[in-house]
Order: C-alpha cells, then sequence, then structure tokens
C-alpha cells in the first residue's frame, strides 16, 4: 500500500526523531509513505492570526501538490497541520472560496483526498489487530499517561471522545503496556504561546506533567511535536520553576510502537530527547510486580447513576 | 474598514455583533453567560478580559475595549472554550476573528509579543516556504527585546539535530511569497 | 399513599404496569399488567422475616447504589403497600433454582415462587397520568469525569444521603472511602440549559434543592463548607427567594456565578476548575464531594405509554397539554389528564396544585349526565364513503371506527373521541368527511369574506 506523506516543518527539525519513526514504523506494517513534493509550512496558528484567506491557502497548495503527485491518501503526523489541512479540504466544496484558492495558489484541488491523523491512521487503516500481532517484545512496564493534547479534539484527528478518547490506550494496550487513567489528557499545553508567553507554557505544561505523576504514569505518550516539545524539553525549566521533580519520559507514540517491535533506543532516536527514556527503557518490558495500592473501601456498593 | 460601518456601529447597537456573524460566520447571540468557556480557559487568569466577558462586549457593541483586550493574543486556539460550549459557539473562532479584526484595524495589539511572533513568523515562511526556527527564534527574539530568551537550549538543541544552521527553501516559495502578499485578511462569505 | 390504600373507593394497583386502553372517555377499558410480585398481597403481614432471612444482598435502586438491600425487600420505608417484592433478577431460587429460604421463614405461608403476571382489565371513566421524571444521563458529560470519579455525585444521592433514615443516617459522606466530607462543590445546570449535549430547557426545581441541601448540609456537619457554581439562580415560588438567601447568609453556602469546565481527581480530592463570572477569575477548588444538579427528563418508558395513550409529545417526550396557560392538565384526549412531572419538571407545590386540578376535572366529567364536547367535529357521509379507510390510519385520537351498514363497511367518527383536527378531511379521497363548521363551502365563503370586506359600505 502506498500512502502520501506530510510530516510538517517541526517534523524535519525539532521533531526530526517523531519523522524518522512514523516513517519506520509505517514500513513495518507494510506500507509505503510517498512523501508530498516540495510541500510548504501549513500555517500554523499564526497564518490563521493574521490573514484568514492565507492560513486556508497555504494548506491547499500541499492538498493540491498532493493531488498532482497522484497521491489519494494522506497522512500528517502533526494534529496541527492535519487540522489546517482538514480546514481547507473542506472548503474546497464551497466554488466561491475554492475559486479564490485556485487564484491565490494558481492550483486546483478537488477535494478527493483522504486525510489521516497518524492516531486515525493507526486505529482506522492500520487495526489494532496488526499492531498486536507485530509485538515482539510487550511493554509489560509501560505505564503510559495518554496525552492527546488540545487539537486532536478538532474535525480532523477524529478522536473517538472529545473528553474521555481512547484511541492511544487502545494503541498502548495493544502494545502489552498499561495506559494510567490520567485526568489531563486533552488539556492545552500553551501550545504555540511557547516562543511568546514561556511562563504561561511553563504552568500548563506543568499541570500536566504533575496529572501523570499522580496518575502513576512512567511516561508519557504524545501524538503531537508540540506537546511533546513543550513537555520535554521545557521539563527541566518547569521542575526548576515550580521545584518539583518529574523525570517523565515523552515519547512519541510511534516510539512506542517500534519498541514493541524490538527497536533500539538508538532507532528510536531517543539521544534527541531531554528527558533521558534510558531508565524507562530498563524496566519497560518487565513487568510491575509491586502490588497496586487497593483503595479502602467500606462495604458499600458501588454508587449508580 | 470603510467609514461607513464605523459610522453604523455608532448607530446600530448590533453592529458588533452582526460584523463578527459577517467576518467569522459566528452568531454570539446564543450565549447564555454560563460561563464554561472561562472556566475551562487556561489563560483566562492573565488577561484583562475573559473569554465570557468578550462575549458581552460584542453585545454591548464597544469595539473599542474589544479591540485594546489582550484575551485573544492570549489565546492558545486550543478549543476547549468551542468545545464545551453548551449553545454551540465557536468562541475560539470568535477570537481569531478579534486578532485578525485588531490587525485590520491597524490599532496596537495589546500583547506585541505574540503579535511579533506572528509576523515573525510569516516572515520566515515568505522567505523558505518553510519554517526556519533558528532564525525565527533570533528574530523574534531580537524584536520583543529578550535576546538571550532559551538561548540556555541552543548548544542541546544542535547537538541533538533538532534546530538546523541553516533554512530548507522549498522550490515554490515565491508562490509562497505570492499567497501571502495577496492573501485577504478575511475570507469572503456569503 | 397509606390513606388512599386504606379508602374503599380506591383501588391501588403497585407494581403494576397498563398494557392496552380502549375506549373513550366514560368509557375506558385499561387492561393493566400486574407483575408478579412473588408474594401474596392478602396473606403477607409485613413482618419482614423473610427480608431478614434472605441471604442475597445487592445495591439498592432507592438508595442510588450508596446502600444495599436483600433480594426480598420493600423499596423504602413508607412503601405502600407494606409487603416486600421478590427481584427475580438477583434471587437465588430465580437464578440459581435454589435456596427457598424466604418461603421457610414466612409464618403465613404469603411466599409465591413461580407466581405469573397477572392481566386485570378495568373499566374506568377518566385516566390521571402522573409518570413523573429521571434524571438525564449526565456520564455524557466526559469532562466531569464521565461517571469514573466516584466523589460526583447526584443531587438524589444527596437527598439520600441527608436522610436521617437512609444508607448513610443523615451524614454525608464520600462515596470513595466513606469519611464525612468538609468540602461540599454543587454544580446547577449538569445537561440542562445545554443544547448541544444536555437539554435546552431550565429544568426548574434544582435550584431550590440545591439550597435545601447546602443549608442541610451545614446543619449535620458544621464543620461543611457548601459552594454552589450557577449561572442564574431560579427562585420564583412563595418565600423561595427568602429560604435561598437564608441558605446564603445563615448557612454560609458561598455562591459563585459561572459553570465548571471540568472535574478530575487530585489525591482523595476532586478538583473542581471553575470561574466567578462576577470578578472574571478563575478558580480551583478541591472538594470532598461534587453533587450535580442533573438536568430533569421524562421517566423511561413514558414513549410506550404515550403511545398507548395517544397523548402527543414535545421533542423531549414530555406529554403535551391542550393548551399552556388556559388547558394545562387536559390532554388531546378527552377524559385523560395529565399533572406533576410527566409534563415538565415541577416542583412539589405545583405538582399538588395541578393534581388537584386534574382530580377536578375527572369529577367535572362525572358530574354531568350528558358531555358537552366542541361542535368542531368529523362527520361521515355514509353514502359517499368508498370504505378505503385512509381515515382509520391518519386519525391520531383513533376516534375513528368501522362500522357495518348493511353489507357494506363505513367509516364511522366515534363523537366524544374526535378533536376536530381534520386530518380524516383531507385524507378522504372521495370528500364523504367533513369538519362540522369547516366544510369547504363554509370555508369559501369566508375567503369571499374576506376579499370583498374592502367593498362593503
Amino acid at each position: 500500500m502506498e500512502y502520501g506523506y506530510f510530516p510538517g516543518c517541526s517534523l524535519t527539525s525539532t521533531a526530526k526523531e517523531y519523522d524518522e519513526t512514523v516513517r519506520a514504523m509505517v514500513k513495518s506494517f507494510g506500507v509505503d509513505l510517498k512523501e508530498i513534493q516540495d510541500w510548504n509550512c501549513c500555517g500554523a496558528t499564526p497564518a490563521g492570526a493574521v490573514s484568514e484567506e492565507a492560513s486556508l491557502a497555504l494548506p491547499w497548495r500541499n492538498l493540491a501538490l498532493a493531488e498532482g503527485q497522484e497521491l489519494t491518501q494522506v497522512l500528517s503526523p502533526c494534529p496541527a497541520c492535519h487540522s489546517h489541512m482538514c480546514s481547507s479540504h473542506e472548503v474546497a466544496d464551497d466554488a466561491q472560496i475554492a475559486k479564490r484558492m485556485e487564484e491565490l495558489t494558481e492550483l486546483s484541488y478537488s477535494g478527493k483526498i483522504e486525510l489521516r491523523h497518524l492516531l486515525d491512521f493507526l486505529i482506522e487503516e492500520i487495526g489494532i489487530e496488526q499492531i498486536k500481532e507485530k509485538v515482539t517484545k510487550p511493554l509489560l512496564g509501560i505505564k503510559a499517561a495518554c496525552y492527546y493534547g488540545c487539537l486532536t479534539r478538532l474535525h480532523g484527528a477524529k478522536v473517538d471522545d472529545r473528553e474521555r478518547p481512547i484511541k492511544i490506550q487502545q494503541v498502548v494496550e495493544a502494545c502489552g503496556g498499561t495506559a494510567v487513567s490520567f485526568s489531563h489528557a486533552t488539556d492545552c499545553c500553551g501550545a504555540s504561546l511557547v516562543l511568546s508567553k514561556t511562563g504561561t507554557v511553563l504552568r500548563l505544561s506543568n499541570e500536566i506533567l504533575a496529572a501523570a505523576k499522580r496518575a502513576g504514569a512512567n511516561c508519557v505518550v504524545v501524538v503531537c511535536s508540540v506537546c511533546q516539545g513543550n513537555l520535554d524539553m521545557r521539563q527541566k525549566a518547569i521542575e526548576k520553576a515550580y521545584s518539583v521533580e518529574y523525570d517523565l519520559p515523552v515519547i512519541y507514540l510511534s516510539q512506542l510502537v517500534l519498541m514493541s517491535q524490538g527497536a533500539s533506543p538508538k532507532e528510536l532516536g531517543f539521544s534527541k530527547h531531554f528527558v533521558k527514556p534510558d531508565a524507562l527503557w530498563e524496566k519497560a518490558f518487565v513487568a510491575d510486580d509491586t502490588p497496586k495500592k487497593k483503595r479502602k473501601k467500606k462495604n458499600r456498593g458501588r454508587i449508580t447513576h | 474598514m470603510s467609514e461607513q460601518e464605523t459610522k453604523t456601529s455608532h448607530t446600530d447597537p448590533h453592529a458588533l455583533r452582526k460584523l463578527i456573524l459577517e467576518l467569522s460566520g459566528v452568531d454570539i447571540g446564543k450565549c447564555i453567560q454560563c460561563g464554561k468557556c472561562t472556566a475551562g480557559c487556561v489563560v483566562a487568569n492573565e488577561t484583562d478580559w475573559t473569554p465570557n466577558q468578550v462575549m458581552q462586549l460584542i453585545r454591548l457593541n464597544d469595539m473599542e475595549t474589544l479591540l485594546g483586550s489582550s484575551m485573544f493574543w492570549y489565546c492558545t486556539s486550543c478549543q476547549t472554550c468551542t468545545v464545551r460550549c453548551p449553545v454551540g459557539i465557536d468562541i475560539a473562532k470568535v477570537m481569531n476573528t478579534m486578532r485578525l479584526l485588531v490587525l485590520d484595524k491597524q490599532v496596537d495589539p495589546a500583547e506585541t509579543d505574540v503579535a511579533t511572533v506572528n509576523k515573525v513568523f510569516m516572515r520566515s515562511l515568505k522567505a523558505h516556504g518553510r519554517v526556519f526556527e533558528l532564525g525565527l527564534v533570533m528574530n523574534k527574539n531580537f524584536r520583543t527585546g529578550h535576546p538571550f530568551q532559551d538561548a540556555s537550549m541552543g548548544p542541546a538543541m544542535f547537538s541533538k539535530g533538532k534546530i538546523g544552521l541553516k533554512p530548507h527553501n522549498i522550490k515554490g516559495r515565491q508562490r509562497i511569497k505570492s499567497i501571502i502578499r495577496n492573501a485577504g485578511r478575511f475570507l469572503k462569505r456569503d | 399513599m397509606t390513606e388512599s390504600s386504606q379508602d374503599p373507593n380506591i383501588t391501588l394497583y403497585t407494581y403494576s404496569e397498563v398494557e392496552e386502553v380502549k375506549g373513550y372517555v366514560g368509557n375506558f377499558e385499561v387492561t393493566i399488567r400486574k407483575k408478579a410480585r412473588s408474594v401474596d398481597l392478602d396473606t403477607c403481614t409485613g413482618c419482614g422475616d423473610c427480608i431478614q432471612k434472605c441471604p442475597k444482598r445487592v445495591t439498592s435502586e432507592f438508595d442510588m447504589g450508596l446502600g444495599r438491600r436483600k433480594a426480598v425487600y420493600i423499596p423504602y420505608g413508607q412503601a405502600v403497600p407494606n409487603v416486600p417484592v421478590i427481584d427475580k433478577d438477583t434471587c437465588l431460587f430465580y437464578t440459581k433454582g435454589k435456596c427457598r429460604m424466604c418461603e421457610e421463614a414466612c409464618g403465613p405461608q404469603a411466599i409465591r415462587l413461580g407466581q405469573e403476571d397477572e392481566l386485570i382489565t378495568e373499566k374506568v371513566g377518566a385516566i390521571v397520568v402522573a409518570t413523573g421524571f429521571d434524571q438525564w444521563d449526565w456520564t455524557k458529560y466526559g469532562e466531569y469525569g464521565g461517571g469514573e470519579i466516584e466523589n460526583v455525585i447526584t443531587g438524589l444521592h444527596m437527598e439520600r444521603m441527608l436522610e436521617s433514615t437512609g444508607p448513610t443516617a443523615g451524614h454525608v459522606v464520600r462515596p470513595s472511602d466513606g469519611k464525612e466530607a468538609e468540602t461540599v462543590v454543587f454544580i446547577q445546570c449538569a445537561g440542562s440549559r445545554d443544547p448541544e449535549r444536555g437539554v435546552s430547557y431550565c429544568s426548574r426545581v434544582c435550584c431550590m434543592y440545591t439550597a435545601k441541601h447546602a443549608l442541610m448540609l451545614k446543619e449535620h456537619q458544621p464543620n461543611s463548607q457548601a459552594y454552589v457554581f450557577y449561572i442564574d439562580v431560579r427562585a420564583p415560588g412563595k418565600n423561595y427567594e427568602e429560604f435561598y438567601q437564608k441558605a446564603q447568609r445563615d448557612h454560609g453556602a458561598i455562591y459563585v456565578r459561572g459553570r465548571p469546565s471540568k472535574l478530575f481527581e487530585r489525591g482523595d480530592k476532586v478538583v473542581v476548575r471553575g470561574v466567578d463570572t462576577l470578578t472574571g477569575k478563575t478558580l480551583e477548588i478541591e472538594a470532598d464531594l461534587v453533587v450535580l444538579a442533573t438536568a430533569l427528563v421524562p421517566s423511561k418508558g413514558s414513549m410506550e405509554l404515550a403511545k398507548k395513550l395517544n397523548i402527543p409529545h414535545d421533542e423531549y417526550g414530555f406529554f403535551s397539554e391542550v393548551h399552556p396557560k388556559l388547558q394545562p392538565v387536559d390532554s388531546v384526549t378527552k377524559g385523560i389528564f395529565l399533572t406533576g412531572a410527566c409534563q415538565f419538571p415541577r416542583d412539589i407545590p405545583d405538582t399538588v396544585a395541578m393534581s388537584g386540578a386534574a382530580a377536578a376535572g375527572v369529577c367535572a366529567v362525572f358530574s354531568q349526565d350528558n358531555l358537552t364536547i366542541e361542535p368542531r367535529i368529523a362527520e361521515v357521509d355514509e353514502d359517499r364513503c368508498s370504505s378505503c379507510f385512509n381515515c382509520v390510519d391518519v386519525c391520531p385520537f383513533g376516534a375513528i371506527e368501522i362500522a357495518t351498514r348493511g353489507d357494506r363497511k363505513v367509516a364511522h367518527v366515534q363523537k366524544s373521541l374526535c378533536a376536530g383536527c381534520g386530518n380524516c378531511a383531507s385524507a378522504c379521497r372521495v370528500r364523504a368527511i367533513d369538519v362540522d363548521g369547516f366544510r369547504d363551502h363554509q370555508i369559501y365563503a369566508q375567503i369571499r369574506g374576506a376579499f370583498e370586506w374592502g367593498e362593503r359600505p
């Protein structure tokens, strides 16, 4: 099977390991990725805040290029890029807006490409069964806080539930790991404010990491490069600012899937992480024997709603 | 905006609500002021007005206060307000429309840092067709007057290969430049 | 209830459901399914020996899962009649075929294991529908934990806990560990005033019962602190406003204006992420217990009943009255009256008042020898009727029956059921039916009159 691929800017720089592992993971399932030739930035949040037309025209060009390169499906690992592409994809149905887009980009797009975010791709295209089949080293010691971030809730990424999604959990469990009950799965990390309001980002990311720690996680699993950046790269700064200690590796879902297929830390690009996943690696494949803390419960029935 | 519209905003008590509807397709008239948007807003405590107050300012037709607000500059576009709004108002979209309106009216943004980052980001896109992180960060630091912000992370970023020294120029960057140059502030809606 | 059970003119059918309703005002024939309670009503003395001996304990529905009951049980203390019922889904005899301990324990031999449902037919002159309400399924709110956070409960749980003879003997406790709750957060409009995911209407009773809960909580547990998140406090009843003020002023309930956005657990507390829109400040409260004032919706099964009784309903399933202001307790079918929360969420005083009105409506029907009906009813020209019976299918009131005239079958309108809607007249292909006062020539005359009006001197 051949699949179009839109990595997006951050996957070529700050989130290189995401790009590399997505490619390797997709390949392991027998799917060939064909990168859209000469793709441009999707415009991210700034384009939308400066010009509504540009925020639609920039992804439009990528969609039109993909169509010209005879791609029928496009996978994007970044939920922000994916969501912007979806917005642009949707206006193809509106003749008036489509005409304006064609004027701006000098390219036409029919609106026929199927767009999938990585999460959606894994569940719908690959399927849990196939993920399970490929597992050679079950992640018995992984206790993941599945962090969806805020943007996977939007139209494009098709999470199953906007408040309590379970798609990442399904993948983590298919790989033999455990998903902890995590209260901040869809809370915002501060995202694009990282360059302008760093303090805000530290505060928000701190809340997310604290929730993950509270839930008893030994890692945070993400599907967004911005989330990873804020939680991993800034973790030291957060620990300093709030006098806390987390030491929680923040790994991409693609890294997790490859881990369960026996990939080495080098192949996973772990050296690119700021919070070293070394300690996690040591316990990732060993079941945790310490008995679970049981809540003391009075002999009362479970309340009904 | 044309002169005529400014005039009507003084005479028509619903002018601002109508303007937002026209520009974004979102009608804030459904708002019941329950406050759930603000309760879930991650930045509401750092801003001068809160999301539900922004809705009310639109109702009160108070363009001046609204344009000077910092709310929508802090907004991370995380969409929590939109997802949870019980009456289905796309609040995040209204916030973005406000950002566009400030630029359109050429008012000074209440939070220059965010506006500057947006500007620098678009400049990077115009030049290369993709984001050039190093150039972006340095340019932004220079313009916002914090030259050494995040400088401590630089060496690690380089050694991990997370940030490149040279930009990647795409072939179609001229086209990107013209897209950004010619694109209108607002999308024309029927 | 006890009083009505002792009245010689009242027959109570408890634990029973209406199967079928036929007939019309003054002549209803109702088939009632008297469900098998596996205990004989007449022999049982209500001593409770069977309950004591029953080895099977399950969670109590009446206590909202906060307490336990046996498989043979009386739903609640004041239940009428004071006769237990055996829950077939959990009883060891019904599920595993053994036990029979209740049978052995019963002195008067009132246990009837294997008893079957009974169908009873009653002739009645009028029907009053009072099917009440259920709680909206708030677990649809993922941001409030979706039912996974144990210490998030509803107003009905709170009601049970505040009851001195209830499962916690009047103590307000955290379901997670049974500890007394100190900080209690009440959240109004959980599902109400939410057209996107809940219901768009205001559930009308929550503001006042929450004020009551906040007040009683302080009386039961003086160390406690209540916070009430509200959008608007609606207290439009006699002494209601004063009561709400009292909860704030004398009982220290802190009212915060704004709907919270998220609930999550931190340690053994539930964090409420809310806002006070009066100051514009967002705030987090660490609560021991969160009480949701869930929206009220029509009771389960009311849709089936609506079909059996031909009662129209709104988009939510609340039964519609003929006129919301002038005929608030009359259903469109004559002789069927509505009261209480089957029409819309109502509090106790309103329900009592409307029930009185419904009872008076019944008396008005019964006190007349002849029934006065609206003149606007359909009439069949039997000579014209082609016996297609389209009209029978389209009549929403079941007012058209098939009558035999010699060797022909013709449509016949049951006058007391007809509401004069005109559906049959439009459906009739041979124009054999018309509504009195709205015959074609009469309508044409009206139209002509309207156009000629300007020319009149």
